[in-house]
């Protein structure tokens, strides 16, 4: 059975600048796989990539075996894919209840919208209370549950998470990563990238670090956590950076 | 009495007009600045088919939404891979290269433009001021509703989502661009049907009445009364609309004031009089206790 995610050898430039160089990376059913390293390494790139948001200049994404590289944005989501972007992008022009409808699209029965709503409420009791304020009034915090709440109302298979920590306080941080634990542990399939290594890796089974735009260490969490390498990138060495 | 209703009935068109820009422009977030060209298809398509062929005002109804929809249609799916700053400037384009076609074509009248357009006929009864009045404002109500369902539907929360971000709504697995287009074509095909009811209402249209001054007129409405905003639209359709009558003596200089208007609007209040955000709408929720409340 292939891996629900597979990506095979990816490469994105921006004009001239190359910011992933050939990364390979796969996510099983069921895993839950960080993808860290330092602000500029290529992880937005190779996520926005993979959701078709940025053409990848080489190499292909697999979605359950089937070749999506040149598919747009829409049919990788429809694929099964939940996506959580870097900066959360809720969408400012409707309220919290319309933002989270509009991430149940693909979903048609619309017993299963209710459904998958009431479940996101009863995940972030505050959203239900603010469900008819506008997006834009929302605390970062309450943005951020909004965002992950509407990646999961279409059900999907794999949700992929970007920078969950971005912009955070500690306290909210350590509750959106026992969120994404709890989420796992019902059976979801995560794809987690994260500047926050060390959190990333105390929720994943497996990671990989990035640095300027490849792959230079994987393997378990725990490996990738006491690896002199991963060690030296989070705690001494200068990394050498590209854009992201 | 006559005045009355010609100006009801005019101020019903612009109404029409703004609310129909409002679904790509207000919604979506597709600038349109040449707007006046799809007025100007309606209201060409119901003259050609009224004078040419005896199609009677219902039927050219529905020529004239058809249309002006296939060319919205078009307009959407060539300029679906514009950015914004180019997609204004297509529109402008399309607005004069309709005009220069209307003007040139003997087809379409020359420079003479079409002449001799029937008043509809309803039960034996012609047309009046009063019924044009009517009609007007019953397609207006009609407008408000449709608009008002797409806002509570799917549809509508789909444009607004592209409105503020439209990677993120792609991510959600919509196509974005199926949609942008569908605005295109709802809106091209309502400002075809006030093109429909203006060619019938004065009989007589030429090319200069679909200029691009129309076009920043109708832009100008749903600037001031808010995009994204019906009752707001409506509005700035209602003010704008009756404004040539009020300002009657500065008339020369309508286009002065209009643009000044803009320029006013996007300085103090971008959300315009009762777009989501602006003063007006946010001391009406303090009012009914319901502040930062919306959709």
């Amino acid at each position: 059975m292939p891996p629900f995610l597979e990506v095979q050898n990816l490469q994105v430039s921006y004009g001239r600048a190359r910011v992933v160089r050939g990364v390979s990376l796969e996510v099983a059913a069921g895993e839950c796989v960080a993808l860290v390293g330092a602000n500029g390494a290529g992880k937005t790139s190779i996520i926005r990539s993979i959701m078709g948001l940025t053409p990848a200049t080489g190499g292909r994404v697999l979605i359950n075996g089937a070749d999506v590289t040149g598919a747009p944005p829409w049919k990788r989501a429809s694929a099964g894919i939940g996506y959580m972007p870097e900066g959360r992008r809720i969408f400012s022009n409707l309220n919290v209840e319309r933002n989270l409808l509009v991430g149940a699209y693909q979903v048609r029965d619309q017993t299963r919208v209710r459904t998958s709503l009431e479940r996101i409420y009863g995940i972030f009791p505050r959203l239900r209370e603010r469900q008819s304020q506008f997006g834009s009034t929302l605390s970062g915090g309450e943005q951020q549950m909004l965002a992950i709440g509407r990646a999961l109302m279409s059900d999907p298979r794999l949700l992929i998470i970007d920078e969950v920590s971005m912009g955070l306080a500690p306290v909210l941080v350590s509750q959106a990563f026992q969120l994404i634990t709890r989420l796992h542990v019902e059976g979801l399939t995560i794809l987690l990238v994260e500047q926050n290594a060390k959190k990333a890796l105390q929720v994943a089974e497996r990671g990989y670090l990035l640095e300027s735009g490849r792959v230079v260490l994987s393997g378990t969490a725990s490996d990738l956590s006491g690896h002199p390498d991963f060690v030296g990138t989070y705690f001494g060495r200068t990394c050498t950076t590209g854009a992201e | 009495m006559n005045y009355w209703m010609v100006l009801l009935t005019t101020v019903g068109i612009w109404v029409l007009l703004a609310l129909s820009l409002n679904i790509i422009t207000g919604e979506t977030g597709q600038p349109n600045i040449g707007h006046a060209a799809f007025f100007g298809i309606g209201a060409y398509a119901a003259a050609v088919a009224g004078t040419r062929y005896g199609v009677s005002f219902w039927g050219a109804l529905v020529i004239a939404m058809l249309a002006s929809a296939a060319i919205g249609g078009l307009l959407g799916l060539v300029s679906i891979r514009l950015r914004n700053d180019f997609l204004a400037i297509t529109t402008i384009g399309l607005n004069f290269v309709v005009v220069a076609v209307f003007q040139t074509v003997p087809y379409f009248g020359g420079a003479m433009g079409i002449g001799g357009i029937k008043p509809p006929q309803l039960g034996g009864l012609s047309f009046g001021p009063l019924e044009f009045a009517i009609v007007s404002w019953v397609l207006v109500g009609l407008v408000v509703l449709l608009s008002y369902h797409l806002q509570r539907a799917w549809f509508g929360y789909a444009l607004r989502a592209i409105r503020d971000d439209e990677a993120a709504v792609e991510a959600m697995g919509i196509n974005v661009r199926r949609y942008k287009v569908l605005a295109f074509i709802i809106g091209a095909a309502l400002a075809g049907l006030a093109g429909c009811v203006y060619a019938h209402f004065m009989t007589f249209i030429s090319s200069t009445d679909f200029s691009f001054n129309v076009s920043v007129t109708i832009l100008s409405m749903v600037v001031l009364g808010g995009r994204g905003s019906v009752l707001g639209v409506l509005l700035g359709g209602v003010l704008l609309g009756i404004a040539p009558e009020v300002f009657r003596f500065i008339s020369n200089f309508r286009l002065l004031v209009f643009g000044g208007i803009l320029v006013l609007v996007m300085r103090f209040s971008p959300s315009g009089l009762l777009g989501q955000g602006s003063w007006l709408r946010e001391r009406f929720a303090r009012l009914r206790g319901a502040d930062l409340h919306g959709g």
